[in-house]
Order: C-alpha cells, then sequence, then structure tokens
C-alpha cells in the first residue's frame, strides 16, 4: 500500500457517520428534539463535505488529479 | 520530465481545478431544489397548534436504508482512494459496491417505503395521494431517486472506463466526479432522513 492514512481516515469517518446516525436514531426515539437531530444531520453533513467531497481541493492550487 | 510532458500535467490540472469549481457550483444551485423540498415539509408538516409533525413510517426501513446509503459512500471515498494510490483492483471492487448498494437504497425506498411493487410481506405504508404526507413524501424522496438513478448510471460508466484502465493515479478526474456526485446524493439525504422519518410527533 503507497498511502495508508487516507484509507484509515475514510474508515474513521464511515464509523463517525453510523455512530451519529444511530444517536440520531436513539434521540428521535428519547426526545424527538428538532434541534438536537438538525445538530446531528448537519455534523454529519460537515464530515461528508469536508472528508468525502474535498471541498478544501477548491482552493488548493496543487490539487488538480 | 520534458516541459511538453509538464505542460500537459498543468494543463490537466487547471481543467480539473475549473471542472471541480463546475461541480460545486451545479451543487449550489441544486440546495435551492432540494433546500425547497426540505423547506416545503416544514411549512406543511404541523399541526393546528404549529406543533411539528410526520407521518406514521416504518422508522426500521428508514435507519437501514440510511445505513445503506452511508455504507456506499464508505465505499465510494475507498475507490477514490484506491485510484489514487494505484490500487485497480480496490478502486473496481469498492465501486461495484458503491453501485450494488446504491440500487439496495433505491429498492428499500420503493419496495418498502413506497410499495410499488407489491410483495406479500410488504406492507403498503404510504402513497402518493394520501394527503399532504404523501406528496411531500413523493415529492422528497423521488426527487431523491433521480439523484441515485443518476448516481448508479455514473457509476457504471466510470466502472466500464476504469475496466478498460482510463483512469490513472495521476488522472482520473472522472472518478473524483462521480465520487463527490454520489456523496452529495448522500449529504442530501443526511438532511431527509431525519426531516421525513425523525422530526416531529408522529401522526397516525
Amino acid at each position: 500500500m503507497k498511502n495508508s492514512s487516507p484509507f484509515r481516515q475514510g474508515i474513521v469517518v464511515g464509523i463517525a457517520l453510523f455512530i451519529l446516525t444511530v444517536i440520531e436514531y436513539v434521540v428521535a426515539l428519547q426526545t424527538g428534539s428538532a434541534t438536537i437531530l438538525l445538530l446531528l444531520g448537519a455534523a454529519k453533513g460537515v464530515l461528508v463535505v469536508y472528508y468525502f467531497m474535498h471541498i478544501s481541493s477548491l482552493w488548493r492550487e496543487d490539487e488538480g488529479h | 520530465m520534458s516541459a511538453l510532458a509538464a505542460d500537459a500535467i498543468e494543463v490537466y490540472r487547471t481543467a480539473t481545478r475549473n471542472n471541480r469549481m463546475g461541480m460545486w457550483l451545479f451543487f449550489f444551485s441544486e440546495l435551492f431544489l432540494f433546500g425547497g423540498l426540505l423547506i416545503t415539509r416544514f411549512a406543511l408538516w404541523v399541526d393546528e397548534d404549529g406543533h411539528i409533525i410526520r407521518p406514521e413510517l416504518d422508522q426500521n426501513v428508514g435507519l437501514i436504508v440510511t445505513v445503506v446509503l452511508l455504507a456506499s459512500s464508505y465505499f465510494m471515498n475507498r475507490s477514490e482512494v484506491a485510484i489514487a494510490n494505484g490500487r485497480k483492483r480496490d478502486f473496481l471492487v469498492s465501486l461495484w459496491i458503491t453501485g450494488f448498494l446504491g440500487v439496495v437504497f433505491l429498492l428499500g425506498v420503493v419496495i418498502f417505503e413506497w410499495g410499488l411493487i407489491h410483495l406479500p410481506f410488504v406492507e403498503h405504508h404510504i402513497g402518493p395521494t394520501d394527503g399532504v404526507f404523501g406528496a411531500v413524501i413523493f415529492g422528497m424522496t423521488g426527487m431523491h431517486a433521480i439523484h441515485v438513478i443518476t448516481g448508479v448510471a455514473f457509476i457504471v460508466v466510470v466502472w466500464r472506463n476504469g475496466k478498460r484502465d482510463v483512469y490513472t493515479e495521476e488522472r482520473h478526474w472522472g472518478v473524483e466526479a462521480c465520487a463527490i456526485y454520489w456523496h452529495y446524493v448522500d449529504l442530501v439525504w443526511i438532511f431527509f432522513y431525519p426531516a421525513i422519518y425523525l422530526i416531529g410527533h408522529a401522526v397516525h
């Protein structure tokens, strides 16, 4: 493997997304708080946009593969 | 590296940066579509006292299809990382799994939530003519499903190109475009899932 770090990062983000989804489900069953659920959704969204969609590559000059 | 090769790489990088900006502008324009659907949900699904409500849906279906779509996003990321590291087999296998999970998600919504395909062990949960609940759910999930279908088609094209060695470690914009499109589809569902299944009091 040339660079295992991105693979590990993907696994960590995937697990974090799964845990946040389970927390969402539990929160919905317990309290149903719209604020908490939207915040959890936003946290998942940030993970996806930053780590999976690489939004930071938009303003990095060396990103061109 | 010759000056000609260096020039070619720089041209490719510039084109990729422009392509990437174009994709994000497309996502930005789509935000108005999906954002409008979310606003519609919160504007219409309220009771007489102004409390947020939602239809009684099968929570297991919602959770399972959501986890399936998140898993597909993980494999799509793995596929992109694999091609960037020269691991063609890993790239193709991960891409195939992503497409498969996308189809599973789609069938989960169509069979279990929409009830369009009648199976003896599946109860029809809600239809498009079931008042404001049905109309909004079909509007949201239908528009999302169209994007999933497009994403799966995109994956098939990239997979075929990958089999033909179109992509390399240095040049794989097609894979990246497919990946960020698929993650965008996942991102939309991240907000649709709580909006449809979790937020508000369930109304029978």
